[in-house]
């Protein structure tokens, strides 16, 4: 066996790798066909390559494998409705009337929360929104430190009661900084549920938010918070140019979460 | 309602993608060397190419596709730390010494099919773990897979004269394993 067998060979792997036509090696297919130790050992490699093949070309997929894929992509797909929220976010067309909204609101509804009452404009335009969303098909999730109050309120206005559930002040604490301790005022942050999963959106209309009791991690470019309180999920990010805290809390592992946020 | 169209969603990418998820199952457990990582491997390519279905040309290879996508995950998340210095001084040499080797126990009129069919799934799965990573994958694509060299550049995203050489060396690597494999079988003659 000579040198130029070793060459002839590299090119003839090549060809049958590739699936070429052997004459695009002429020089190679010459040789091949006067060297009886060549055509040998092509057989022998194209019968490794057929044994390897068999052998290992079917892995038996693990049993709970697929489903968990598909469960997975359901639980991704149930995500996308997220996106029709996404119009309050900084940004969009529609981002900053929003916040603007949602900023102006809120604080109206803290000063009218702290004179005690419960029934205030931001709960009643909270509640208009998700009226909405219940129109479209989506199930309410209502948390309120009020769940009789919101009862009657959709009753009266649209028909059903919202099945509300107590909200427990202090519950989501480690979301929000000083001015977002949800002690009862949130309540108006109900959220929806489609699925299995239930997602809220907030912004918190100052940079100087105090983000407490979370973990700081830096993921792409941006800094995030992520923490966990039961089954939810948490993550907490500042847009330093739009001088906003904000934060999203869901009932979905966190690494979807921080998904989700990194595609925002 | 937009609903109709997101549902159409996880169908599509159900005839597209999970119809290959044998294959891409396989291929990950030969790149990862271990059940967990190739499921977690697995998951984590079906996810990512969910998310990114929207740039997933129809009527193009959805297996190509997803596997380019597993190999990345695979190259930035899993892939082993130490590498195995490369040295192809001795590449003709030991192809040579070894086609020499192969070719010893020619006494029956069909020694190789005899000989092949005796080496069981086990070892050549051993046999392709031995082998360094990079050689690995692109033996696993042209072999198992059978895809082209130029497919198999493109997925793992390097140029076509490495995809060569790294096949040539690998190729050679894994017969000179299972030659070992052979000898201490007892199937070939010193």
């Amino acid at each position: 066996m000579k040198m130029e067998c070793t060459e002839a060979l590299r090119e003839m792997y090549e060809v049958s790798d590739n699936r070429l036509a052997p004459q695009s090696r002429p020089e190679a297919q010459i040789h091949l066909e006067e060297c009886p130790n060549c055509q040998n050992l092509l057989r022998l490699d194209q019968l490794v390559k057929k044994t390897v093949r068999q052998k290992t070309a079917t892995e038996t997929v693990p049993v709970g494998l697929e489903t968990r894929i598909r469960q997975r992509i359901q639980d991704l797909e149930n995500l996308t409705w997220q996106k029709k929220l996404s119009w309050l976010l900084p940004g969009r067309p529609w981002g900053w009337v929003s916040t603007a909204t949602v900023m102006i609101v809120t604080l109206l509804v803290i000063g009218i929360w702290t004179l005690s009452s419960p029934e205030s404009g931001f709960v009643q335009w909270s509640f208009e929104e998700h009226a909405e969303y219940i129109r479209e098909g989506f199930k309410l999730e209502l948390v309120s430190s009020d769940p009789a109050g919101v009862d009657d309120w959709f009753k009266q206005n649209i028909g059903f009661s919202a099945d509300a559930r107590r909200f427990q002040k202090g519950e989501f604490q480690l979301m929000g900084g000083k001015k977002m301790k949800f002690a009862g005022m949130t309540s108006a942050l109900a959220c929806l549920k489609k699925g299995e999963v239930w997602v809220s959106f907030y912004a918190v209309p100052s940079l100087e938010t105090e983000i407490k009791g979370l973990l700081e991690e830096k993921i792409g470019t941006k800094n995030l918070w992520v923490g966990s309180e039961g089954k939810f999920n948490i993550v907490a990010w500042k847009e330093e140019d739009k001088n906003l805290t904000c934060s999203l809390v869901a009932e979905l592992p966190q690494q979807e979460l921080l998904a989700f946020v990194g595609l925002l | 309602m937009p609903e109709e169209r997101l549902s159409s969603k996880p169908s599509e990418f159900e005839k597209a993608a999970l119809v290959h998820l044998n294959s891409v199952f396989a291929v990950a457990r030969r790149m990862t060397k271990n059940q967990t990582d190739a499921e977690d491997l697995v998951q984590e390519t079906y996810l990512k190419a969910y998310r990114f279905f929207h740039r997933f040309q129809p009527g193009t290879n959805c297996r190509a596709w997803l596997l380019r996508i597993l190999t990345n995950i695979f190259i930035n998340k899993y892939r082993q730390k130490a590498r195995e210095p490369q040295s192809v001084e001795f590449q003709q040499a030991e192809d040579y010494r070894l086609n020499q080797q192969l070719l010893a126990p020619n006494r029956n009129p069909d020694p190789e099919e005899s000989l092949w069919s005796q080496v069981g799934e086990e070892q050549i799965k051993k046999a392709l773990e031995t082998l360094p990573e990079e050689f690995r994958l692109a033996v696993v694509l042209c072999f198992v897979e059978g895809f082209s060299y130029d497919e198999i550049a493109e997925i793992l995203g390097v140029r076509l004269g490495t995809v060569k050489s790294r096949i040539h060396r690998g190729r050679l690597l894994l017969k000179t394993q299972l030659l070992n494999y052979a000898q201490q079988m007892g199937l070939l003659k010193e």
